[in-house]
């Protein structure tokens, strides 16, 4: 989208309305996209903060190729990969114990949303990471197929199978939990 | 058992946003670490801009018009001595710009019609051509073509995917004024013809820039005669002579504000910027 090739440029060329401008337009659909992964605002807004910190600071290195939001998703998805692992790493840890949901004080806290997205966040955190990602990245940040497969590191036939496994197994577990 | 198609909706719909605190901890988070990398990092790379442009075609024409003015802001640093703005040659400098790209803001509380809809405009302005589009939530929702050489002006509504192809009558009060509002250079004309007083220095985008300041009823007569009061500055940086920021705030039967700023001065537009595309499924008006 034009505004967003506007950003880069400006972003790049040292402006800091459009780091304002790129945080405020992305801050809360990356947010989403770090709870469907997540499922943990603790964790969510530690990610969301790596990654504006480090694009931040990326002005000189970040290339002007490429969907803006879609190098953000990417950025986040890495984030979180990263922290599930240190979680799986440290098993004696409080982390480990909740793969799902571990917000001590509850997401109400920090991040605004409606029980049937927490319901939904909490179903995603039962399906295993590459499914997961795979239907975060495609529903959540709008990633076609061949874009989760390069990021997966995997066939786009794959990725398309592990985001219809993962789909069906959403559906038998939010069947009857959800709203009509 | 739920279809697919409804989880799938069910997922997109999901959504969070931060809650205040949270969003002031991300927000000074980056702000911070944006702030300590301009202060570290060496001196942007021309040659990086001048690469990038061959490989991004969508950013093409834009890059073009960015290094062109980077050439032009370096050479004018040669001659410039930084020793202050001279006002009187601003306006002549900004004609002799072959083109300029800019961010442009406006705001009414009243009837006025003009760019109160989106929340910005990005505007493509060449002697005879003008290209704009407006954003609104971050999506461009309208795109106008004027091109004053054919007198020929299109306007693509994205929304309702339509279009208006219309003759241009700049003899017209409306469309003069309409052409006037879009020009920077009209109203720092207009800045140098009224009373003005001089500002204190001040650094804008990292720009060191001399301002003016302006409440002479003159300033905006032509536009709304009945103006009770008016502040408007305009903002040249002392480098490059060009301007970085003009404002202005309007008062009497209604308040209106203007903005134009993040200038991309003497750009060299290709001629394929001012080409209206009207895709093949945007019905006329």
């Amino acid at each position: 989208m034009l505004e967003d090739e506007w950003l880069k440029l400006r972003f790049k060329a040292g402006n800091r309305d459009a780091l304002r401008r790129i945080y405020e337009k992305y801050r809360d659909r990356l947010l989403t996209l770090a709870m469907a992964l997540l499922n943990d605002s603790h964790a969510a807004e530690d990610v969301l903060h790596d990654v504006f910190v480090t694009f931040a600071q990326s002005a000189n290195g970040f290339g002007l190729r490429g969907s803006l939001k879609g190098y953000l998703a990417t950025c986040v998805a890495n984030r979180a990969k990263d922290r599930l692992r240190g979680r799986k790493r440290r098993p004696d840890s409080l982390d480990a114990e909740v793969d799902t949901a571990c917000d001590s004080d509850g997401p109400a806290a920090r991040i605004l949303s409606t029980e049937q997205s927490q319901r939904v966040s909490a179903a995603l955190a039962q399906l295993p990471h590459e499914q997961r990602e795979a239907v975060a990245l495609h529903l959540n940040a709008a990633m076609t197929f061949r874009q989760i497969a390069r990021h997966q590191g995997i066939s786009v036939s794959t990725a398309k199978g592990r985001y219809r496994y993962g789909l069906q197994k959403l559906r038998s577990i939010l069947n009857g939990r959800l709203e009509p | 058992m739920r279809p697919a198609e409804e989880i799938e909706n069910v997922v997109k719909q999901m959504s969070f946003a931060a809650r205040s605190e949270m969003d002031q901890r991300l927000w000074a988070g980056a702000s911070e670490a944006r702030e300590q990398f301009i202060k570290t990092r060496p001196a942007p790379s021309r040659n990086w801009e001048r690469n990038t442009i061959m490989r991004s075609p969508i950013t093409k024409f834009a890059v073009a018009a960015a290094v062109i003015a980077a050439v032009l802001v370096g050479v004018t640093l040669f001659r410039n001595s930084g020793s202050g703005v001279v006002w009187a040659e601003v306006a002549e400098k900004i004609e002799a710009s072959r083109g300029v790209i800019y961010r442009e803001r406006r705001g009414t509380d009243g009837p006025h019609g003009l760019a109160i809809k989106s929340d910005y405009g990005i505007t493509y302005l060449s002697p005879t051509q003008y290209r704009s589009e407006g954003f609104k939530d971050g999506q461009c929702w309208i795109t106008m073509y004027d091109n004053r050489a054919t007198a020929k002006r299109v306007v693509l509504l994205h929304a309702q995917k339509q279009y208006v192809r219309e003759d241009i009558t700049l003899t017209d009060e409306e469309d003069r004024r309409h052409a006037n509002y879009q020009d920077p250079t009209y109203w720092v004309r207009k800045f140098m013809a009224c009373e003005y007083t001089k500002l204190t220095r001040r650094e804008i985008d990292g720009v060191l820039c001399e301002g003016i300041e302006t409440t002479d009823p003159a300033f905006y007569s032509d536009e709304n005669p009945s103006i009770e009061s008016l502040i408007a500055r305009l903002w040249v940086s002392i480098e490059t002579g060009y301007p970085v920021l003009l404002e202005g705030e309007f008062h009497g039967e209604s308040n209106t504000n203007m903005t134009f700023d993040q200038f991309q001065w003497d750009a060299e537009f290709d001629a394929s910027v001012f080409e209206p595309i009207i895709p093949t499924d945007y019905e006329p008006m």
